[in-house]
């Protein structure tokens, strides 16, 4: 499917879905994360990635 | 999006420059483009993919032989002098409207080496974009042919007619539902949710000091996953061989379908059962008639004095009766007991007895002198012969009965050799053995991968219990320990949201099954021509394809050809609906090998098809009748022949007036 409809179907289940907001959150970020690395081609390395989940995750703690 | 037009330059077989015109106008959006076997069509649709996606797109040997060689035009290399420099290349020009949007160009330059060979020297790559200010570069290629048409669900939309059937017949299940996921692009769901499960089980190893319960739990499902991890790369590998191999066998076969037969091997093998039938048959018969000589021969004697035998009997008969033969009893015997007035019995044999007399009167008989034991021994003989000769009748009689049926399958067995020796005339058996061999060994190949599969599967499933399991675990393990907030949170989090994701993706993939089996089902009751015959289309769980017919069965597997032709167009069109791309559809052979009846039936319904979308038909002479001409005019505006100079074994294309 067209990136944008599969973006918004995802968005859309995830709304229904039943999960913590926080955890929405997160993934809502993944997702725009992920389509980054995915176009740019770039930043797929864990480094990178787990820099930025730890730094959401407390982010997310402190809220 | 529509192809407005395609420019080629030495691409392949085409020869210099040619262009092509694509019919762009709503209503009728179909081009023609027809010629015979082998001129070609392939070649144009391979010239698409590769001005696209830098490769021709062509599966399963179509190309198997020239796959390797540069795409230069081979008039054109043998016209290069040493040094000197030729293009190839191919321009598509692509709009929303009937308008260009868009160009895209590959460019590539070869130089004639001092040693007669092509060098690549130079290749472009590029799309234009058209502005406000006219048309400008595109920086983004690769994004921008993603949002025209991504490479890994290009095949629904570029596709060879002949090979759809191919796509029900071989582990369909699987290429049904790797063409779901491709068209349903979770990619990005997926790479998230492992980047998720790989974050979460690196901060987990990151934490030092932990809980040693933890630490062990961790680490267990961290193996776990690793193991699962592997495991996936090996199913992956097994369903690529699985995928080759059935390839290869498809290819084997469609190679012995080439000779009509699809059967030679299991003809050969019969002819060769034949042969030593008929061996045995012989060597039978031998036997029969050597046994039939000795009957004959044993009898012949009895036979040729059978009256006079008979005579003597009869006679013999009459005395007997007349009481007039000696006993069949040796007179010393009897004598004796009159001597000692005793039986062998025990019986006492008194003179005034009336045994004494009989044995008296016996002994008398014997006086029929010297003859009388010859007469004696004569009658015993004659009564065997008579008897012996009955037997012998029946036993020739049977004999005879088994030679006649032997014949008559020798008969057979001939016959049944001359049909196959007929039709496995003019092939080259040894090639065709070797092929057989070959698939026999692919065949075996592919079950061993079908069963390595399955247990690979298998693993991951338990695996994936075992994780689920560790997981829970961990998790209120965590939630006891005294470890900082931070961490908890951040591994639960991602716990959670991986867990979120993986039941969006299952719902999403869900969804696509569900929309592709609907819209399977409209385009296959638009196009099909006998609509009462059948009830519904289903693809199930496990992503089989299946037709029910009206009685409530599946009948896939007993539809003809062009019915399933129809079903494979029909699987197609809906996965290019799905998939939400507007591209144009260019189809290679569209009625497969259908001929006949079905072929006309496909026609006239096929302007039902994909309405709305520009549609490009490659056809072959024998394709294109009279009667789908008519069927598929009302959509047709432009029509191409391709041409081949059989001397110079180029093509060019050549606008076709109506």
């Amino acid at each position: 499917m067209v990136k944008n409809e599969i973006n918004k179907l995802i968005l859309e289940k995830l709304n229904k879905a039943k999960c913590e907001n926080k955890v929405k959150e997160l993934i809502k970020n993944l997702l725009e994360f992920e389509r980054d690395s995915l176009n740019e081609d770039v930043m797929r390395y864990t480094d990178q990635y787990k820099n930025f989940v730890e730094h959401y995750a407390r982010r997310v703690d402190k809220k | 999006m529509k192809f407005i037009s395609l420019e080629m330059e030495n691409f392949r077989q085409y020869y210099s420059k040619q262009k092509i015109d694509f019919s762009i106008k709503p209503k009728k959006n179909f081009t023609i483009i027809s010629g015979a076997n082998g001129c070609g069509k392939t070649n144009l649709l391979g010239a698409i993919n590769w001005c696209f996606y830098n490769d021709e797109g062509v599966e399963n040997g179509k190309y198997k032989e020239t796959k390797k060689l540069e795409v230069l035009n081979e008039k054109v290399l043998d016209d290069m002098k040493i040094g000197e420099k030729k293009n190839v290349s191919i321009k598509i020009f692509l709009g929303e409207g009937q308008t260009t949007d868009f160009v895209i160009e590959r460019k590539k330059t070869f130089k004639k080496t001092d040693t007669g060979r092509l060098a690549l020297v130079d290749e472009d790559f590029k799309i234009l974009k058209k502005t406000s200010g006219g048309f400008e570069e595109e920086d983004n290629k690769q994004i921008l042919i993603k949002q025209i048409l991504p490479k890994e669900i290009r095949s629904f939309f570029f596709f060879d007619g002949e090979k759809l059937d191919s796509f029900f017949k071989i582990g369909s299940g699987t290429n049904i539902k790797k063409a779901i996921f491709d068209v349903s692009q979770i990619e990005l769901i997926n790479n998230t949710i492992s980047h998720t499960q790989r974050v979460s089980r690196e901060i987990e190893k990151g934490v030092d000091d932990v809980n040693p319960k933890i630490k062990e739990k961790s680490e267990e499902k961290s193996s776990f996953m690793e193991k699962k991890e592997d495991l996936e790369k090996q199913k992956k590998e097994h369903e690529a061989s699985i995928e080759n191999t059935e390839k290869d066998i498809l290819q084997i076969d469609n190679f012995l379908r080439k000779f009509g037969r699809s059967d030679v091997s299991s003809l050969q093998k019969e002819r060769d059962r034949l042969k030593e039938e008929a061996k045995s048959i012989q060597d039978r018969e031998g036997e029969i008639k050597s046994k039939i000589t000795e009957v004959v021969i044993d009898n012949y004697p009895s036979s040729i004095l059978s009256g006079v035998i008979e005579n003597t009997i009869n006679e013999v008969e009459k005395l007997d009766k007349q009481k007039k033969l000696p006993p069949e009893i040796d007179p010393k015997y009897l004598e004796k007991i009159l001597k000692l007035n005793k039986c062998i019995c025990g019986r006492c044999v008194d003179k005034k007895s009336k045994e004494f007399k009989l044995i008296d009167s016996l002994i008398d008989r014997n006086s029929f002198g010297e003859n009388a034991s010859l007469l004696i021994e004569g009658r015993g003989i004659l009564n065997r012969d008579s008897e012996r000769k009955e037997d012998d009748i029946k036993k020739l009689d049977e004999l005879n009965k088994e030679f006649l049926r032997l014949e008559e399958r020798y008969k057979q067995v001939g016959n049944r050799n001359k049909e196959i020796n007929l039709a496995l005339e003019g092939l080259d058996e040894e090639e065709i053995s070797q092929k057989e061999t070959k698939r026999n060994m692919l065949h075996m190949a592919l079950i061993k991968e079908e069963s390595y599969l399955a247990v690979c599967k298998n693993d991951i499933k338990n695996l994936d219990e075992e994780i689920g399991d560790l997981a829970k675990e961990l998790d209120d393990l965590w939630k006891k320990s005294n470890e900082s907030n931070e961490v908890v949170s951040q591994i639960r989090l991602l716990n959670e949201s991986s867990d979120v994701l993986n039941k969006i993706l299952n719902e999403i993939v869900e969804e696509v099954r569900n929309t592709i089996q609907i819209k399977t089902e409209e385009y296959f009751f638009s196009m099909i021509w006998n609509k009462e015959s059948f009830e519904k289309v289903r693809i199930d769980d496990n992503y089989n394809l299946s037709v029910i017919n009206s009685y409530g069965n599946e009948c896939l597997h007993s539809l003809s050809s062009g019915q399933r032709q129809v079903l494979a167009l029909s699987f197609m069109a809906a996965l290019k609906e799905v998939s939400g791309f507007d591209a144009p559809v260019v189809i290679d052979t569209p009625l497969g090998r259908i001929s006949g009846e079905p072929r006309d039936n496909i026609a006239k319904n096929l302007p039902e098809y994909l309405k709305g979308t520009q549609v490009t038909l490659l056809v072959t002479d024998t394709e294109y009748t009279t009667s789908f001409k008519e069927k598929i005019k009302e959509r047709t505006e432009l029509e191409y022949q391709i041409k081949l100079n059989k001397k110079t074994g180029t093509s060019s294309i050549e606008k076709y007036e109506r």
